[in-house]
C-alpha cells in the first residue's frame, strides 16, 4: 500500500510496504525512509522472537549441546552441530582422527547440496527469471524445478544415511559419531551421486546464463580457511582485507552489537566500524583454486570474472559449491573405509574453545566456557546471517538510490531480491521482509 | 513383526482392483494425545499384516511431497481438536476447512505446507492423490502426559478396524473420499458411511 503526503516545501511523501518478504526463512520487515528524493534511512527490521538459545545451554552437559543447536535451524542443523562440536572439542583437547573429519565433511557436503539445491531452483530462481513463486515457475520450467527436487532429495539421502535422521541428525557427537556408516549403505548412493555432480554442472551453467543487475559495492569477505581444502569445518579465519585470525581472536575483530530496530544482534569489524559479507560469494572469491577439479573448471569457464563484487553472482556461487559438494561426495563414498571407532575418547575438564565453520549460508561461530564436570558455563553463538544484515543495510543504501522513482511495489520486489542474494536465514539469527517506505 | 508394505503389493493385496494406499501417521509421540496418529500407525507396523504402506512423520517443506507421490490415496492420521467429544473419529477429505489435522496442518518450512506442495505437483503434472484424514479428536496434548482414555479407545478401535477402512478407502468410487463422516467415541464406525 501506499501513501502520498506533502510537506510544506511541496516533496512527496512516499511510502512503500512489503509486508513479509518471501522466500527467505523466517521473518523480517524493512523501513525505508526517503526525503526530497533522496535516501534518508535503511532498517532491516528483524521480528521473529529471540529465541535465547545461548541462555538455555547453560548447565547442560556439552554432549546436549550438539542435539540443542541443531534445532536451531531445520535447514542447517549440520552447521550447528558443527561448529558446537569444534569448538567444544577446542575446549576440551579432543582432535578426533582422518576418518572422523572426512565423514564430517561428506555430511557437511550433505547440508551444503540440500541447502544449495533449495535456494537456487525453488527460492531464487523465480526472481531471476520473473515468476512470484516457485509454483508459478514450475509450470513454465518443470525441467528445472524436478531437477532441483531430485538435487535436493539426494543431499537429504545422504545426510540421512550419515546423520540417522534427514531433520536434526542425532549421529553426531562431541568426539566423532554415534555410529559411523556402513560402507555398502555409502556405495548405494553412488550412482545419485554422479548424477547430482552432472546436474550440479549443468545447474552452474543454467545460472551463469540468467540476466543479472549490474551492481559491485565494494565489499570485505570474510570466510574460513584451510591450507589445501575448500573451507568447511577448519579453521582459521581470513577475509579479503587481510584478516587472518584463529577463532579464539574471532570476537576481537568481529563485534556484535544491539540495534534497536532488530531482535537480531548485527555485526560489524571492531577495527573499522564496517560491514563484511560472509557465504558462498565469500568463499568462492576467497578459495575459488582449491575447489575440487571439475567445479573449479566450471567456475572458471562459467562467463563469470572472480573474484565477483556483485552480489547476484551468489546464486552462481551456490551452484559451484553444489557441484563441489557433490564432486567431494562422491570421493569419499569411492574411497570410505569403515573407521575402527567412530568417535574418540574423551577426558572432561573445564575449559574453554571457540570454532568457526561454513554453514551453507556463511561463516558461523560458536564459543564455549565449560566446567570440570562437562557443564556449559557459558555459550557464545554467532550465526552467518547476524553477521550479514549491517552489509545487507549497507546493499540497501547503494541499491535504492537508484530505483526510487519507481513505483513502490517494483521497489518493494527489487530489495527483496537484492535480499534473497544472502539467502538469510532469519530464524536462525533471532535469538521475510516487511518494507515499510517513507517519503518526505 | 513389523512389516511395511511397498505399492505392488498392496494392490495385489487388494485383489487387484483397488486403489494403492499410503497411510501416513502425523503427531508428537511426546505430548498426551498428540501422537494418536504415530501410535496407531506403529501398532499396524508391529501387527505386520497391513497391506498399505505405512509412513510415521512426514517431513516438513519440500519432503512433504515424498509422502504424497506415487500413491492412489494418502491417509493421513493426526489428532485434530475441533470441538467434538474426546476420541472422536473424524474421517474428512484434505484440504478440510473444518477438520484441520494438528500436526499436517503445521507442517511448514519456508512457508511451505500441504496446499503449496499439492499446488507445485499440480504445476509439474504430477499425478494428485485422493487425500483423507483420519482425524482423532484430543483430550489433551499436554508434553509428557500420558494418552487420555477416551483417544486410546478409539486408536485401539482404528487398530482392530485397520483392515476394514482400507477396504473401503481402496475403493475406486469417488464418494468414499469427498464425504466426510463423524463417529462418536464407543460408537463403532460401522453401517452405512463407515468402515
Amino acid at each position: 500500500m501506499s501513501q502520498t503526503n506533502t510537506q510544506p516545501a511541496g516533496l512527496p511523501l512516499r511510502t512503500v510496504k512489503v509486508d513479509y518478504l518471501t522466500r527467505v526463512e523466517g521473518e523480517g520487515g524493512l523501513y525505508v525512509r526517503a526525503e526530497g528524493g533522496e535516501l534518508r534511512e535503511v532498517k532491516l527490521n528483524i521480528f521473529e522472537p529471540p529465541r535465547f538459545f545461548e541462555a538455555f545451554l547453560r548447565g547442560r552437559h556439552f554432549q546436549e549441546v550438539p542435539d540443542i543447536t541443531a534445532r536451531i535451524c531445520g535447514i542447517c542443523p549440520v552447521a550447528y552441530q558443527m561448529s558446537s562440536v569444534h569448538a567444544l572439542e577446542a575446549a576440551l583437547g579432543v582432535k578426533p582422527g582422518p576418518e572422523i573429519r572426512v565423514l564430517r565433511r561428506l555430511l557437511y557436503c550433505a547440508e551444503w547440496i540440500e541447502s544449495h539445491a533449495l535456494h537456487i531452483y525453488l527460492l531464487q530462481a523465480p526472481d531471476f527469471l520473473g515468476y512470484d513463486s516457485a509454483i508459478a515457475m514450475a509450470a513454465d520450467h518443470p525441467r528445472e524445478v524436478e531437477q532441483g527436487l531430485r538435487l535436493k532429495k539426494i543431499g537429504n539421502n545422504l545426510l540421512e544415511l550419515l546423520g540417522g535422521r534427514a531433520t536434526h541428525p542425532v549421529s553426531v557427537c562431541v568426539g566423532g559419531f554415534y555410529k559411523a556408516p556402513r560402507r555398502k549403505d555409502l556405495l548405494k548412493l553412488r550412482s545419485d551421486l554422479e548424477w547430482g555432480l552432472e546436474a550440479s554442472l549443468e545447474t552452474v551453467r543454467f545460472v551463469a546464463g540468467l540476466k543479472f543487475p549490474d551492481f559491485t559495492p565494494d565489499y570485505e569477505f570474510v570466510s574460513v580457511t584451510h591450507p589445501a581444502e575448500y573451507p568447511m569445518n577448519e579453521r582459521r579465519i581470513v577475509s579479503s582485507a587481510g584478516v587472518d585470525v584463529e577463532p579464539a581472536e574471532f570476537e576481537r575483530v568481529f563485534v556484535e552489537e544491539h540495534v534497536e530496530h532488530s531482535t537480531a544482534l548485527h555485526s560489524r569489524k571492531g577495527e573499522t566500524g564496517t560491514s563484511y559479507f560472509v557465504g558462498p560469494l565469500a568463499r568462492l572469491n576467497l578459495h575459488l583454486e582449491k575447489l575440487l577439479p571439475r567445479a573449479r573448471e566450471a567456475a572458471k569457464t562459467c562467463g563469470i570474472t572472480w573474484p565477483s563484487r556483485n552480489p547476484f553472482h551468489g546464486i552462481v556461487a551456490r551452484a559451484v559449491e553444489m557441484a563441489h559438494a557433490y564432486e567431494e561426495a562422491l570421493a569419499i563414498v569411492e574411497a570410505y573405509q569403515e573407521p575402527a571407532r567412530s568417535r574418540e575418547d574423551i577426558k572432561v575438564h573445564a575449559g574453554e574453545g571457540s570454532a568457526a565453520t561454513e554453514a551453507p549460508r556463511g561463516t558461523l561461530y560458536h564459543r564455549y566456557q565449560i566446567d570440570d564436570q562437562g557443564l556449559v558455563e557459558f555459550a557464545k553463538i554467532v550465526p552467518p546471517t547476524a553477521q550479514n544484515y549491517r552489509r545487507m543495510e549497507d546493499d540497501l543504501r547503494l541499491y535504492l538510490p537508484g530505483i526510487l522513482e519507481r513505483p513502490e511495489p517494483e521497489i518493494a520486489r527489487a530489495c527483496e531480491d537484492l535480499i534473497r542474494n544472502y539467502d538469510p536465514c532469519i530464524s536462525c539469527s533471532t535469538h521475510f521482509l516487511k518494507l515499510k517506505l517513507d517519503r518526505e | 513383526m513389523s512389516k511395511t508394505v511397498t505399492q505392488r503389493e498392496t494392490r495385489g493385496g487388494t485383489g487387484g482392483r483397488g486403489l494403492s494406499m499410503r497411510v501416513v501417521g502425523c503427531g508428537n509421540a511426546q505430548a498426551g494425545d498428540d501422537g494418536a496418529g504415530l501410535e496407531i500407525v506403529r501398532r499396524l507396523r508391529e501387527r505386520g499384516d497391513c497391506t498399505c504402506e505405512l509412513l510415521e512423520r512426514p517431513q516438513a517443506g519440500l519432503e512433504l511431497m515424498d509422502a504424497l507421490r506415487d500413491a492412489d490415496g494418502v491417509l493421513f492420521i493426526d489428532a485434530v481438536s475441533s470441538g467434538s467429544p474426546p476420541g472422536t473419529l473424524h474421517l474428512v477429505p484434505l484440504p478440510s476447512a473444518t477438520v484441520v489435522p494438528r500436526a499436517l496442518g503445521a507442517i511448514s518450512s519456508h512457508g511451505w505446507g500441504l496446499a503449496e506442495t499439492l499446488r507445485l505437483m499440480a504445476a509439474l503434472h504430477h499425478r494428485l492423490p485422493r487425500l483423507a484424514l483420519l482425524g482423532v479428536e484430543i483430550e489433551s496434548a499436554q508434553p509428557g502426559a500420558p494418552r487420555s482414555a477416551a483417544v486410546e479407545s478409539a486408536v485401539q478401535v482404528v487398530v482392530e478396524r485397520f483392515e476394514a477402512l482400507e477396504k473401503f478407502l481402496t475403493l475406486e468410487e469417488e464418494w468414499d473420499w469427498v464425504t466426510p463422516r463423524r463417529f462418536a467415541p464407543g460408537e463403532p464406525p460401522t453401517g452405512k458411511g463407515g468402515f
